[in-house]
């Protein structure tokens, strides 16, 4: 417990120090950029994080705090928690002020969310830490998903936390979902959700979705473009994939048959056969790669309908002159809708058939890698996979004969008591 | 809503982190399956336990219990109030319950034969014969209810009754969009290819019937730390349901193609071995219990026997409930284990 605290401690105390840069550079930025300087006073969290590091020091010293570490850091996060509704509600914080004015919150969206992201940020990774400090067990796979949970929580907090102040004083419309739709966010809490699918799902192609995303982020104008890309072209058939596949395929073939002369030219041999599996190979991870994207705009675009139907049901009760008094409401509606939607397309054939040809050809290719990685390691003195399952094969062959030939025993047996194993044999003894 | 409300609201949510973390650290593992059973039986990576009685048994028929081969039978004995095995003990029966194993490299052609002609076979014949019983009551549920149904019609003469918990048997349709996705996808190729099926993968797919269950089943954890009974609770669940054991490939390559894709099963077609599979065959007494909240096994799926079965004393019972609370939950301790068990004695 002694080395857990003191690691507890020394990961708060780097954290805090991380936050407090972060935040600081956060808020120098934002003075720079947008309001009249010196309209924040930076030293207000220089001396928080005096405060913070005093108070870590002290408790350090402490026997008797140290003895109880979650007193400590309960104290130490209540003190935080003042600090931070202190620091958001701060008439005189021309963040808040910012958030009143209607005409510029796009200006300040920026601002707003880099300041959230390095607090979650710095909550995130603190927990993080802490998640080390368990030993294995029941509590550790809790509060690993106590802790998901919160994360996703706190993403989607995140989301929606710019359009709180139109859902407050009624004046959220579609239009403002809309505007203040933030794409990289949007893309991290699907990611969450698709942490929670097949591995063939999870080992998506990060380079590809990045680009999607760059795309959506580049401007959030771009919004209505991105979801009418991404609506329209998915009931008609996949079109914008099937025309990637088509022109995979031709450029392929292209390359293939220009390859062809000089293939000609080599000799028969072991050379020529590497070349050629290598050729495939490459053609087999970039067919999966296509379909894997495609699955993911699949998944995307199914996202996207859902939290455009949570805006437009908070909408609804804007209009309705309905309250929306906490953030929860809107996150479980989220999940619900969200459930709603990707069940619908779970049970699609498109989605069926998707997956399947997805996992066939994940499959056939961590086969293929599997052989080639046995082919280049064949003259290593190594046991491969293939003469591993052939043993395990005969294992079996011979685990049966053994079970058939124990049951002839059995029967020829003239004895009455029951022959079984030895296990058996004991505990019958002893029953 | 306003600034602060907000910003409260979201270091709350901090807050029950941190007391998660403080009451959490001090939880040691839980423990599950704890009604005292004795090893009896063993078949390579397959085990048969003996549920310990202090008085004898009211019921000298000994029952024989089988779990699904994908989730480990622990769930059955999950907590001392919560104890389908335990239940099943105070009410008099005399219980073996069947351990599946963890099955390793291995033990990827392990077939569907050497599950049920094999390993079930065997535990049935070591209960007959170690108690002096020509017929035993056998039980199963879920899977192990399909595979304890596919055993009694090839050994009716082994078994005085039958039942069996929220087991599919028919499998086609859509009502479960599990057995849609096996008709397209290829299982040939992810057995030759991966061997056993890891246990991930089984419980993703059964994830994706309900994506934000991971997520939103711990929106009330923070409010069971106060209750350490509810919160131990939680943690045993979680505990069994994170215990998941990979799948045979050559099994899995069986039990998806022919059961779950070509539905050869209801339809009589199913070989096993040797056997064609009929359940007219199944002449024993025959009790099914599905539960009408079932969001894994459609109730059309597990009713669909009844049509096809050949015993003539068979009873259908609908529990009120859903897939896991049939076996677990305080409902299915009070009212549906005694109502199993006076049916089972009535038959003895």
């Amino acid at each position: 417990m002694e080395t857990n605290t003191k690691n507890m401690f020394e990961t708060m105390a780097n954290m805090q120090k991380q936050a407090v840069e972060n935040l600081t550079n956060a808020t120098e930025q934002m003075q720079k950029n947008l309001f009249t300087p010196n309209m924040v006073d930076s030293d207000i969290f220089k001396k928080w994080y005096d405060s913070q590091m005093s108070f870590f020091n002290q408790n350090k010293s402490d026997n008797k705090n140290t003895a109880n570490p979650m007193e400590f850091f309960n104290t130490w996060m209540n003190n935080q928690m003042e600090t931070a509704k202190t620091w958001f509600s701060n008439n005189n914080n021309p963040f808040i002020n910012n958030m009143n004015m209607n005409d510029d919150m796009k200006k300040n969206y920026d601002n707003m969310m880099s300041m959230f992201s390095n607090w979650s940020g710095t909550m995130n990774n603190t927990y993080s830490e802490m998640l080390k400090n368990f030993n294995a067990g029941s509590g550790k796979d809790a509060f690993s998903g106590l802790f998901n949970n919160a994360e996703m929580y706190m993403k989607s907090f995140e989301f929606w936390m710019p359009m709180f102040k139109s859902i407050q004083d009624k004046s959220f419309t579609p239009e403002t979902f809309k505007q203040l739709f933030n794409a990289p966010l949007f893309k991290d809490m699907m990611d969450k959700m698709f942490n929670l699918q097949p591995d063939f799902m999870k080992n998506m192609n990060e380079e590809a979705k990045a680009n999607m995303f760059k795309m959506m982020d580049s401007n959030k104008g771009m919004f209505d473009n991105m979801k009418n890309m991404m609506t329209s072209n998915m009931p008609n058939g996949n079109e914008m994939f099937t025309q990637i596949f088509d022109n995979y395929n031709k450029v392929y073939n292209s390359m293939n048959s220009g390859a062809a002369p000089l293939m000609k030219l080599m000799p028969q041999g072991e050379a020529k056969q590497n070349i050629e599996s290598m050729n495939e190979l490459v053609n087999e991870f970039n067919v999966f790669n296509m379909k894997n994207n495609q699955m993911q705009y699949m998944m995307y675009a199914t996202g996207l309908k859902a939290i455009e139907q949570v805006a437009d049901s908070i909408s609804a009760k804007v209009r309705n002159g309905e309250e929306v008094n906490n953030f929860m409401s809107i996150y479980s509606e989220w999940l619900a809708i969200n459930d709603k939607n990707f069940v619908t397309l779970f049970e699609t054939d498109e989605y069926s058939k998707m997956q399947a040809d997805l996992s066939s050809f994940g499959m056939k290719l961590k086969r293929n890698i599997n052989l080639k990685m046995e082919k280049a390691m064949e003259n290593l003195p190594l046991i491969n996979r293939t003469e591993m399952d052939e043993l395990y094969k005969t294992v079996y062959e011979l685990r049966k004969r053994i079970n058939v030939l124990e049951k002839q025993i059995d029967t020829d047996s003239t004895e009455t008591v029951v022959k079984a194993k030895p296990v058996a044999k004991k505990a019958t003894k002893n029953s | 809503m306003n600034a602060a409300g907000i910003m409260e609201e979201m270091t709350k949510t901090i807050e029950k982190l941190v007391k998660g973390y403080e009451i959490l650290q001090k939880i040691e593992d839980v423990e599950v399956a704890t009604t005292p059973k004795k090893l009896v039986w063993q078949s390579d990576l397959v085990k048969l336990y003996h549920y310990k009685r202090e008085t004898p048994a009211t019921c000298k028929i000994p029952v024989l219990v089988s779990f699904a081969i994908m989730n480990r039978q622990d769930v059955l004995d999950l907590q001392p109030d919560r104890s389908l095995m335990k239940k099943f003990l105070d009410l008099g029966l005399d219980v073996y319950l069947m351990d599946w194993g963890y099955p390793q490299k291995q033990h990827r052609y392990l077939t569907m034969e050497d599950y049920i002609l094999g390993f079930m076979n065997d535990a049935v014949d070591f209960v007959r014969k170690s108690t002096g019983n020509d017929k035993i009551h056998k039980m199963g549920i879920c899977q192990g209810g399909t595979f304890s149904a596919i055993y009694a019609s090839i050994f009716p003469e082994k078994l005085k009754t039958l039942t069996t918990y929220v087991a599919p048997y028919d499998f086609s349709g859509n009502a479960n969009m599990l057995y849609k996705w096996t008709k397209d996808i290829d299982i040939d190729a992810m057995v030759d290819t991966m061997g056993n099926i890891p246990a991930k993968m089984i419980d993703s797919g059964f994830g994706m019937l309900k994506p934000s269950a991971e997520v939103s089943k711990f929106l009330g954890l923070p409010e069971m730390m106060g209750d350490e009974a509810k919160l131990t609770n939680f943690l045993r669940m979680e505990k069994w349901k994170n215990d998941c054991p990979d799948l045979a490939g050559e099994m899995f390559r069986k039990y998806i193609k022919d059961l779950w894709r070509d539905n050869k099963l209801i339809k009589g077609e199913f070989e096993l071995g040797n056997h064609k599979v009929n359940f007219k065959n199944i002449t024993m007494p025959f009790l099914n219990i599905y539960a009408t909240e079932d969001n894994i096994i459609p109730n059309s799926s597990t009713t669909a026997i009844d049509k096809v079965i050949g015993s003539k004393d068979k009873s259908e019972h609908a529990f009120h409930g859903g897939h896991i609370g049939v076996f677990v939950g305080s409902k299915s301790q009070k009212e549906l284990a005694p109502m199993v068990v006076k049916w089972v004695k009535d038959r003895s």
